[in-house]
């Protein structure tokens, strides 16, 4: 009683100071007792049609009732029905969701024991084996298991393939062929590449952290990660700056990409006004409805996914991928959570999750999916995520948000040429020292 | 005896508004004090560390937050002056009877009715870098070297402070108009008879004798400037590289992107509050004499 009022009075001193109310789909829908499996998920580009035909087979198959909801913002009303122990049994609470604040608050259920367990439809054989192990460890800290990735995404450059075969061209395997391309590029008025302005982490993924690996190899960015002093202005960050400021200074940038989002720079991509743009695999699903309105921006087919450009002479593995789990959770007050586990079960079992790739168009987390018939975009992405012996994650997002937003702060400063590639490491390392001393912050390690 | 039953019969009746009051404005601005006091994540009640003025001492050490406040104070003071010069102008122009007059009339207040989330959105497209309404028309124009607007951190904020000033511009206009025909017909004839010209009329007749409504659009000014979110939210996101932050952008940012620092985003709302309350009793102190003698 005591916490649900300081929970209200918390929430409305929260919505008065920022006008923002809170209430919504999330809450008031606590799993409950009498069996009910109550799944939330985030709303985004690939809805929550899916998860809703699969509870109704879910319930058919086990006679469990299930009930579906799900919001673009999840996140914000999770944040409230977390604090107020009103949970889902399942949930995928989206990118906005802090999943470590609430794994480190005690909200969410370590799930080893279930991980333990059969996969859906087996008798035998531990649920945990179906994982990318190198994935699956994402979701880990202090030994335990929080987080259950189910499908992924992987960040690089999307090219106007249609117009590289038109001229002959070739994606640019390092980064001195990109300079030549770019050349042949704006000889013929074309900007080499747009960039989503107004959100800077997508720079920050696709020029400097791949650059920072492929000049210092992963090391270099782990040390980043983990907040190691001098790290964040090592040689290899500066690396990855400078060949930024190159690109800036030769002016291979489209001019207007710094006030641009990422509808709008994708956009432009998609008209053919530049040939790249930075973006992860979730760039079908998001820019579906723009594509299939016009006949006149490239279709599926026309575009094609690449890996950043490798720096010579660098450490990196060139087969290095960024992947960005999308993770699912069981709420540690959950009231039912073998259900919302085995709900969970059944959404990665492997007809169900093909389904979900060959439909939804994402790449997974999951083994044994190889035979999925994946779309045309995402094929390249699928060759390339499966022969990569490299696979990182920026994890100190999660981590650290104040040195991300500093990184973020100082991209856009780069990009705009207020800062040098000097400036730019000073400033993430300063921001690096703050958080290594600032006692919220709990402290992580890349495993 | 009869004077203590009156106090009785008064408090009887304020009472229901004085505890709601207390319930819903004076008890949360206590517990955000409160809450300020302690580092938590906002996701479990059950697990808040008790720092004391912690929250404060790292606002006094965090140049964002600086950087906010003055964007803050730019904001205010750039839209104060344009809207009460401008104000004047249409609230004078409004009281006209000739056909511009209810012209104005009619439409002043409109971008005042729409939510704030629509004008943020409009302006976001009238500043957009490559469609946008005033990039093309500098187009067409042939001007050469056009800003990017929200993209540029010397075009960011004064575009977002022309934004504020479309949707604000509207009430204060509504509030001159106001004071102005509120001006006694006798006191102005009396200054026409004196010969006073349209200028002098304004300065020694209009001017002083809107001293209240001046005072009134000041204040509601101080609040709207210090408060703004959805505007800069929608068309900068408090960018670039923080060149249009503001205080609640800010709060938003390490409340609740990922941050969870509740308890400090919780300090930026009482700093925010203080500093409103700051600001609008200076004004209150400065206006407090009305030259026609009255009081506030």
């Amino acid at each position: 009683m005591r916490m649900n009022w300081r929970y209200a009075a918390l929430s409305l001193v929260a919505a008065a100071a920022v006008g923002c109310g809170g209430g919504g789909a999330a809450s008031g829908q606590g799993g409950d007792e009498a069996g009910t499996v109550e799944i939330v998920s985030f709303k985004g580009g690939y809805g929550i049609d899916y998860f809703e035909k699969a509870a109704k087979d879910f319930t058919a198959e086990t006679g469990t009732p299930t009930a579906v909801s799900g919001d673009p913002k999840v996140w914000e009303q999770l944040r409230g029905a977390f604090a107020a122990k009103d949970v889902p049994d399942v949930t995928w609470p989206g990118w906005g969701f802090d999943y470590w604040g609430n794994v480190y608050d005690g909200q969410v259920m370590a799930v080893d024991e279930f991980l333990d367990q059969p996969a859906w439809g087996q008798t035998e054989g531990k649920f945990r084996d179906m994982f990318d192990e190198q994935l699956l460890r994402l979701g880990e800290y202090e030994g335990k298991q929080y987080l259950l990735p189910y499908h992924v995404n992987i960040n690089g450059w999307w090219y106007n393939k249609k117009l590289f075969k038109e001229n002959g061209w070739t994606a640019p395997k390092t980064f001195e062929e990109l300079i030549v391309l770019n050349d042949k590029l704006k000889a013929k008025g074309i900007a080499p590449m747009t960039f989503q302005g107004q959100y800077p982490y997508y720079m920050l993924y696709a020029f400097i952290f791949p650059w920072i690996i492929s000049s210092g190899g992963l090391e270099a960015w782990n040390a980043c990660q983990n907040l190691e002093p001098g790290a964040w202005k090592s040689p290899h960050v500066i690396e990855a700056a400078r060949r930024v400021a190159t690109l800036r200074d030769r002016g291979d940038f489209m001019k207007e990409a710094l006030g641009l989002n990422h509808t709008d720079s994708q956009t432009e991509f998609l008209k053919g006004n530049a040939a790249f743009v930075p973006c992860g695999t979730w760039f079908y699903a998001e820019m579906r409805e723009i594509i299939e309105k016009d006949s006149n921006l490239l279709q599926a087919g026309d575009f094609e996914f690449m890996l950043p450009p490798t720096l010579a002479g660098g450490k990196g593995d060139p087969t290095s991928v960024m992947v960005a789990i999308e993770p699912w959770i069981i709420p540690q007050a959950a009231k039912n959570p073998q259900k919302g586990m085995d709900y969970f079960k059944y959404l990665a079992s492997p007809e169900v999750a093909k389904g979900f790739v060959e439909e939804k168009g994402t790449l997974m987390a999951l083994k044994g999916l190889e035979d999925a018939n994946y779309p045309v975009f995402l094929q390249e992405p699928a060759r390339l995520f499966a022969a990569s012996k490299t696979k990182w994650n920026a994890e100190y997002r999660l981590w650290y948000p104040p040195v991300n937003q500093a990184a973020e702060d100082a991209m856009t400063a780069l990009l705009n040429g207020s800062i040098t590639p000097e400036q730019f490491a000073e400033q993430c390392e300063a921001a690096a020292e703050q958080a290594r001393n600032d006692d919220r912050l709990v402290k992580r390690k890349v495993s | 005896m009869k004077r203590r039953g009156e106090k009785l019969f008064i408090a009887a009746f304020l009472a229901p508004a004085v505890l709601i009051y207390a319930v819903f404005v004076v008890l949360p601005l206590i517990q955000a004090f409160w809450y300020s006091l302690f580092d938590f994540r906002g996701t479990n009640l059950d697990r808040m560390d008790f720092v004391g003025l912690k929250n404060y001492e790292r606002l006094s050490q965090d140049e964002i937050f600086h950087r906010a406040l003055i964007n803050n104070m730019m904001l205010l003071l750039g839209a104060l002056a344009v809207m009460m010069v401008l104000g004047l102008l249409l609230a004078h122009a409004a009281q006209s009877d000739k056909w511009w007059g209810k012209a104005l009339r009619s439409i002043y207040l409109f971008p005042h009715i729409i939510s704030i989330v629509i004008v943020g959105i409009l302006w976001s497209f009238i500043f957009h870098p490559t469609v946008g309404l005033v990039t093309s028309g500098l187009k067409a124009m042939g001007v050469q070297d056009i800003p990017i607007w929200m993209g540029d951190k010397n075009t960011a904020l004064p575009g977002i402070g022309v934004a504020f000033v479309w949707y604000g511009i509207g009430f204060v206009i509504m509030l001159l108009s106001a004071g102005i025909r509120g001006i006694p017909q006798d006191i102005q004839e009396a200054a026409e008879l004196d010969g006073a010209k349209s200028l002098q009329k304004f300065w020694s007749v209009t001017w002083p004798m809107i001293w209240s409504v001046r005072r009134i659009v000041v204040i509601h000014t101080i609040i709207q400037a210090l408060n703004t979110f959805a505007l800069v939210r929608l068309m900068s996101n408090g960018g670039p590289s923080r060149a249009s932050e503001v205080t609640l952008t800010y709060l938003y940012e390490r409340g609740f992107e990922g941050n969870s620092f509740y308890g400090e985003a919780t300090a930026i709302a009482v700093v925010n509050f203080v500093l409103v309350m700051i600001l609008s009793g200076i004004v209150m102190l400065i206006f407090r004499k009305d030259p026609s003698g009255r009081t506030a």
